[in-house]
């Protein structure tokens, strides 16, 4: 246990828990602000995949941190199949925007991708065989073995954009959050991508997307939350969202 | 032949340059190691800074007799868990902290020193002593060094990560804050040992220079640490050799060899992009 990097031993989720259960969240950056989240409830079923939209600075990069644990909430619940955030962490992968990450930093691209097992490895422990094969297996879905031993910062921003996939995938978690993966990336990735993101539904995982392409809602998600001035406008089933205001998106 | 046979040699007959050689070594190899995180993570002015606050520590363990290396080590822990604790909780930018406090470490070492009446035994500490060790501070050294390179060696992927995505690792459950400050607290045992080599004022030379002409030289971490560790091994081993028969100051040579291979380093890079070859 004390190997495990929250220092918790893992705890199972809730039977029949949704994914995601937020009530009354409130968030606030600082005291002279206002509020980034205000009154947000929304709760998220599992195996489903969820498009988050809403315009710049709605509060979708602050509720996906806000669900993994990276930003405090000052008010409200956030419950993770049924449990704490803290105690979650290796049920969660996180995909955060590409600015996030120092891409100069000398590391490989399959090195990069082996850095989502470490949740599982925990300290001391080196990564095993299992770990080394999975991280193999998925760079050849993405597309990424030919490119496995360059540097992070030699790849293309569609590159990059897989290899942080490749890195939630390994994670092998129930819910992944995504932040923006579609931004500025070429239209084989982003196909790709929503190929993946239909595969890890299938295999009864959960996927949000926080998004601003509004092209393919319908076809591509099973929910649409619409995220606007910090609380949930309108969360619907991607095939009613054509009738939902468009104009609260984007 | 046996000219340059002895002129390696003969220096080194002497007791107390084999103790230096000794010191000297493990110092550069140790600072190189961890200097690859310094120059990775930009913490060069924080390693700067923990070398200058050194010096109250060393002044008041003098004045009260204690063990001028402890009172290094404790200025320099006191340090870096202070900046520790500033990064997490002052709403000040994080280098003007830095830059006020020690500054004012180090006038407050000045003042203390100043006040003695034996400046010329502390002056070593601004400019380095490594012919002075003798075999207690070799052992100090020694330890000092596993425990960084032991530490370095098994929170090797923790700190790897925390250094280009720190979201991921608070996302993973680990505690970046105290990831960062557990390292600053290695350099800050790193650091004093390379006071020691070429004192207060050229430490962070050691620390930055050779992992500096590392990365221009290789774009692998490991690679580079290891690059690092063997250019500060042969600066100071050159650096000792040629202030012997030079009778010039040793801590200083041995940091204008850091910088000749930095720039011999600056150079293959050059050469490399003429021919259109790029690193590898």
């Amino acid at each position: 246990m004390f190997l495990n990097y929250s220092g918790r031993t893992h705890v199972d989720s809730v039977p029949d828990a949704p994914a995601i259960e937020i009530h009354n969240l409130h968030v606030r950056y600082d005291a002279k602000q206002g509020e980034a989240l205000s009154g947000v409830s929304v709760t998220i079923p599992a195996s489903a995949r969820v498009a988050l939209i809403g315009q710049n600075g709605a509060g979708k990069s602050t509720l996906l941190k806000t669900l993994v644990g990276l930003q405090p909430y000052s008010s409200g619940s956030v419950l993770i199949f049924g449990r704490n955030v803290r105690a979650c962490h290796h049920r969660v992968a996180y995909l955060p925007q590409r600015g996030e990450i120092d891409w100069r930093f000398p590391i490989s691209v399959r090195r990069f991708v082996l850095t989502g097992r470490y949740v599982h490895i925990g300290w001391l422990r080196q990564p095993k065989a299992h770990d080394l094969a999975l991280v193999e297996q998925t760079l050849e879905r993405l597309n990424l073995s030919s490119v496995a031993d360059r540097l992070i910062s030699d790849l293309s921003g569609g590159q990059q954009q897989r290899a942080l996939l490749g890195r939630a995938i390994v994670q092998e978690s129930e819910l992944l959050l995504l932040d923006e993966p579609f931004n500025n990336i070429d239209p084989e990735t982003r196909v790709l991508i929503t190929h993946i993101v239909a595969e890890l539904k299938a295999l009864g995982r959960t996927i949000v997307v926080a998004t601003h392409d509004l092209s393919r809602l319908r076809e591509e998600f099973d929910y649409v939350a619409v995220i606007h001035d910090g609380t949930i406008a309108a969360f619907t089933d991607a095939p009613s969202y054509a009738v939902a205001p468009a104009e609260l998106a984007l | 032949m046996n000219a340059i046979y002895d002129w390696f040699v003969v220096p080194i007959q002497y007791g107390f340059m084999q103790s230096a050689l000794f010191a000297s070594v493990i110092i550069a190899m140790t600072c190189g190691v961890i200097g690859s995180y310094v120059v990775l993570r930009r913490l060069a002015f924080i390693g700067d800074a923990l070398a200058h606050t050194a010096l109250p520590g060393v002044v008041v363990a003098y004045l009260n007799g204690w063990n001028l290396f402890g009172g290094a080590l404790a200025a320099g822990v006191m340090t870096a868990l202070g900046i520790g604790w500033m990064a997490r909780k002052s709403t000040l930018r994080e280098d003007t902290a830095i830059g006020v406090i020690f500054t004012a470490m180090f006038a407050l070492g000045i003042v203390l020193m100043s006040g003695t009446q034996s400046f010329r035994d502390l002056s070593h500490i601004l400019f380095g002593n490594i012919l002075g060790v003798d075999r207690t501070d070799v052992l100090l050294i020694s330890t000092v060094a596993v425990v960084v390179l032991v530490v370095l060696f098994l929170l090797h992927k923790e700190f790897e990560l925390a250094s280009f995505d720190t979201l991921q690792a608070e996302v993973m459950g680990i505690h970046t804050d105290y990831l960062r400050t557990t390292l600053l607290v290695l350099l800050a045992f790193t650091v004093v040992t390379g006071i020691q080599v070429v004192g207060v004022i050229l430490t962070s030379a050691l620390l930055v220079t050779p992992a500096a002409t590392a990365s221009l030289l290789t774009r692998d971490l490991r690679s580079m640490m290891i690059y690092a560790a063997f250019i500060g091994a042969g600066s100071a081993v050159l650096g000792l050799i040629l202030s012997y028969h030079y009778a010039v100051s040793t801590g200083a040579t041995i940091v204008l060899l850091c910088t000749g291979f930095f720039a011999i380093a600056v150079g293959v890079q050059r050469i490399r992009q003429y021919r259109g070859e790029g690193r590898s």
